[in-house]
């Protein structure tokens, strides 16, 4: 049996490397694919734990995540096309109309 | 060491080299199979852990479509420089700051799991071997989950409708998706 501590430890390490993508880089693309990288690290960590516990509960809640994450995937995609028509750019920098 | 530990450390090394690839790299494109390669080492850990159905619908709904919808929103952008490294945007002790704020993070959630085996009562390990297999999932589906299930169809015509009406060319705009300012019928803007 593969101890619990693993997929738990993994799921840390993604989450937090996902995380650290998101406050450093500043392209918004590449942001949105840290995000993505946060999910899965949250959805090993469910998968582990259910596995471990033998809920079915995480399963069907990693299901959700994936739903939700689509839906992201499709209006934050959009929401960077729109944005670059405006400013021909991706870069976080460049988004300060809204600064005071 | 069973074949599965092995196994299992393999695609999670995998996983986290592919992770911090998707930070450090500076190309997007080079992201995004940095990215592809996590997706896929992370449906094999799923694998692993009893969720084959799971990690299938992880290849289908991650690698297939999120993906495809990246690299070609990256394609359609057609960005002339990669991104400096990791930016100068922010300064050194911040870059530290941060690094430090999502070890505490990650640590959260390690602990939280930790937390999660310690108080949950001894395992029923005599349970079905396959806890994640299509038909329990589609029992939980169905039966205690029918609600939330339902919403999320919702939330994903939502989706759909909200992609629509945002990439949306507003009526006498160049038909090009992406006409560049140079080169374009459009009219020309300065890149900020």
């Amino acid at each position: 049996m593969i101890p619990i501590g693993f997929p738990l430890a993994v799921g840390a390490i993604l989450f937090a490397i996902g995380a650290f993508g998101v406050l450093v880089r500043r392209n918004a693309i590449v942001v949105f694919m840290c995000i993505e990288l946060m999910l899965n690290g949250v959805n090993l960590t469910f998968i582990g734990l259910s596995d471990r516990l033998r809920l079915i509960d995480g399963p069907v809640f990693v299901l959700f995540i994936m739903a939700v994450a689509a839906a992201e995937a499709a209006v934050g995609l959009a929401i960077v096309l729109s944005v670059y028509r405006r400013k021909q750019s991706v870069h976080l920098g460049d988004f300060d109309s809204m600064k005071g | 060491m069973t074949p599965a530990i092995v196994l299992c450390v393999l695609f999670a090394a995998g996983a986290i080299a592919g992770g911090a690839n998707v930070v450090a790299q500076r190309n997007p494109v080079n992201n995004a199979i940095a990215l592809l390669f996590t997706f896929i080492c992370v449906a094999s850990l799923y694998i692993l852990h009893g969720a084959p159905m799971l990690a299938m619908i992880q290849i289908i709904v991650y690698a297939g479509a999120i993906l495809i919808l990246v690299v070609f929103t990256i394609m359609l952008l057609a960005l002339r420089e990669p991104e400096a490294a990791l930016t100068r945007f922010w300064t050194f002790p911040q870059k530290i700051a941060s690094l430090l704020a999502c070890i505490v993070l990650g640590g959260q959630l390690l602990y939280l799991g930790w937390r999660a085996v310690a108080v949950a009562p001894a395992a029923d390990v005599a349970a079905a071997r396959e806890l994640a297999s299509p038909a329990a999932l589609g029992r939980a589906l169905f039966g205690h989950y029918l609600l939330p299930f339902e919403m999320a169809s919702v939330l994903l015509l939502a989706a759909i409708l909200g992609a629509v009406v945002l990439t949306r060319r507003p009526k006498g705009a160049p038909t090009a998706v992406n006409a560049p300012p140079d080169e374009g019928p459009s009219t020309p803007e300065a890149p900020s």
